[in-house]
């Protein structure tokens, strides 16, 4: 047991390498393709296609290898803390720090020197609001 | 004689004598013999990658969460004091439940069990962590249960994935992989309640005891029944008995108790009780829903539950529920701004109830169903 990552990522050696491959030899068709037609003038339409579609194709599989790491769930969200005061209900919202929990009291009011504590502990939601139903 | 034939026929299909035409036919026949002899093999191994890639981060989730119990225990306890050996031995840790062949008695059985499990988990943790108070005690025996769930899930999961390896037998692969998503979004919220037990925080299910502490707050209570306190709230003219888990540390409490033992005292004088607790939303509906119902909203193994059913029932007390949605992700993770916000629309609805349904002067019930962490009264 031991990874200190909060996050989770595995290299895909194999798919790297048939990458590698489809990009090399695309290349090489790529090159022959021009050495046949500065030759001969005859241009292959087809195997032009196959080899840009094979590049295209293999760029495309190296970015999703390079996407974001999956997300494990230990991500510290930003968690805060509402205070409010009990007789003016002046509200003041700071970053949680350990130790606090709701109905604690904190320290006097600014405004009316009243007593103040935790009203709420939130944490901002990260979600995007989605179209549709 | 067959071959040749076939060979015929290809080439009958490949236009004018065309090379390339036939060896295209070939490979597409070749696939489609291949695809119809070892298809489904395919088709496993497929699936059992993306198994494998699942339980590989099941895995480092688990390791994290085993990391994380250790260091935070290491911080509290004083001295040369190793809790890793005590970590894991509580991490394997089983849960026998009571034998259902004859059903009599079996709510009692499952208390008593349950009560057992609580205590030595905390008994282990004062033996880790001797100068601990109550509140840390509770949040660190929410933590290594959130730890043991992970240790759990990721040995089931590699079970099944193993076995399915074994025999190569499609449906098993094909059940697990169904129902993988579903795993790896409650593996999540695992590992984020994880961080909310570690730092005291309020998780999503805590909701019901937060309307409950807003409701109790500068009133006069007391404890109840372990761990769950009462507080004697005048609203609208009426008397009401607001029960909730004794907080701030990580605790649900006994509500069942609490609620039997207030309707006992009574003498089943109460015009209605009114239970608060967090629901599970279905997709497309908004985190921090509230809806009205009619039942005896406790989740759990069911022994509270039971306890108020039965209560209820004897008294012929009605029953009103307030449910706040939430998603599977939010319930066990630090609990979110819309959900927090949904309290007050939880009050207003309480008063509603109370004002339509009971008399001035009735005495009512209203219990804040849920775990407590980072929640005080």
């Amino acid at each position: 047991m031991g990874s200190n990552s909060n996050t989770a990522r595995r290299i895909p050696f194999f798919l790297i390498a048939i990458i590698t491959v489809l990009i090399a030899l695309s290349f090489v068709t790529i090159l022959q393709i021009f050495k046949i037609y500065k030759e001969t003038g005859y241009a292959d339409f087809l195997a032009l296609t196959l080899s840009l579609s094979a590049i295209a194709f293999s760029v495309y599989m190296a970015f999703q290898i390079r996407r974001e790491p999956l997300k494990l769930g230990f991500e510290q969200p930003k968690v805060s803390t509402l205070i409010r005061c009990s007789q003016c209900n002046y509200e003041i919202t700071r970053e949680f720090r350990e130790g606090d929990y709701v109905l604690k009291e904190d320290e006097p009011c600014p405004k009316c020197k009243g007593s103040t504590f935790i009203y709420m502990i939130f944490r901002e939601s990260e979600e995007k609001k989605k179209k549709g139903f | 004689m067959i071959i040749q034939s076939l060979f015929d026929a290809l080439q009958g299909l490949a236009s004018q004598d065309n090379t390339i035409g036939l060896i295209v036919q070939i490979l597409w026949l070749a696939f489609f013999v291949l695809y119809m002899l070892y298809g489904q093999k395919l088709q496993v191994k497929i699936m059992l990658r993306e198994i494998e890639s699942s339980l590989f981060r099941l895995k480092i989730i688990r390791d994290r969460g085993r990391e994380i119990a250790i260091s935070t225990i290491k911080k509290m306890c004083k001295g040369d004091n190793d809790p890793t050996e005590r970590v894991d031995r509580i991490l394997e840790h089983v849960y026998i439940p009571p034998v259902s062949l004859d059903p009599s008695g079996i709510i009692k059985r499952l208390e008593h069990l349950i009560d057992v499990r609580d205590f030595r988990l905390k008994d282990e943790i004062k033996l880790m962590i001797p100068d601990a108070d109550e509140t840390k005690i509770n949040n660190m025996a929410n933590m290594l249960e959130a730890a043991l769930a992970l240790n759990q899930t990721y040995k089931i999961v590699r079970h099944f994935y193993l076995m399915g390896k074994k025999t190569s037998s499609f449906y098993i692969i094909l059940q697990l992989q169904m129902i993988l998503p579903q795993i790896m979004k409650e593996s999540q919220a695992f590992a984020s309640a994880l961080t909310a037990f570690r730092t005291g925080q309020p998780i999503g299910d805590g909701i019901g005891p937060l309307v409950a502490a807003r409701l109790m707050y500068g009133k006069k209570g007391y404890e109840i029944v372990r761990d769950t306190v009462v507080g004697e709230v005048p609203i609208e003219g009426r008397m009401t008995y607001v029960v909730k888990a004794k907080g701030p540390g990580g605790n649900v409490g006994k509500p069942g108790e609490a609620i039997r033992q207030l309707l006992e005292e009574k003498e089943g004088r109460v015009s209605r009780i009114i239970v608060i607790d967090a629901a599970q939303k279905l997709e497309g509906e908004k985190p921090g829903e509230v809806i009205e119902g009619t039942g005896v909203a406790i989740g759990g193994p069911g022994v509270d539950k039971y306890k108020v059913e039965e209560v209820a029932t004897k008294y012929k007390i009605p029953l009103s529920a307030i449910l706040i949605k939430e998603g599977i992700e939010d319930v066990v993770s630090t609990m979110r701004k819309e959900i927090a916000n949904s309290v007050d629309e939880v009050i207003k609805r309480i008063k509603r109830i109370i004002l339509e349904m009971t008399k001035e002067g009735d005495q009512i019930i209203i219990a804040g169903i849920g775990n407590t962490i980072g929640i005080a009264q």
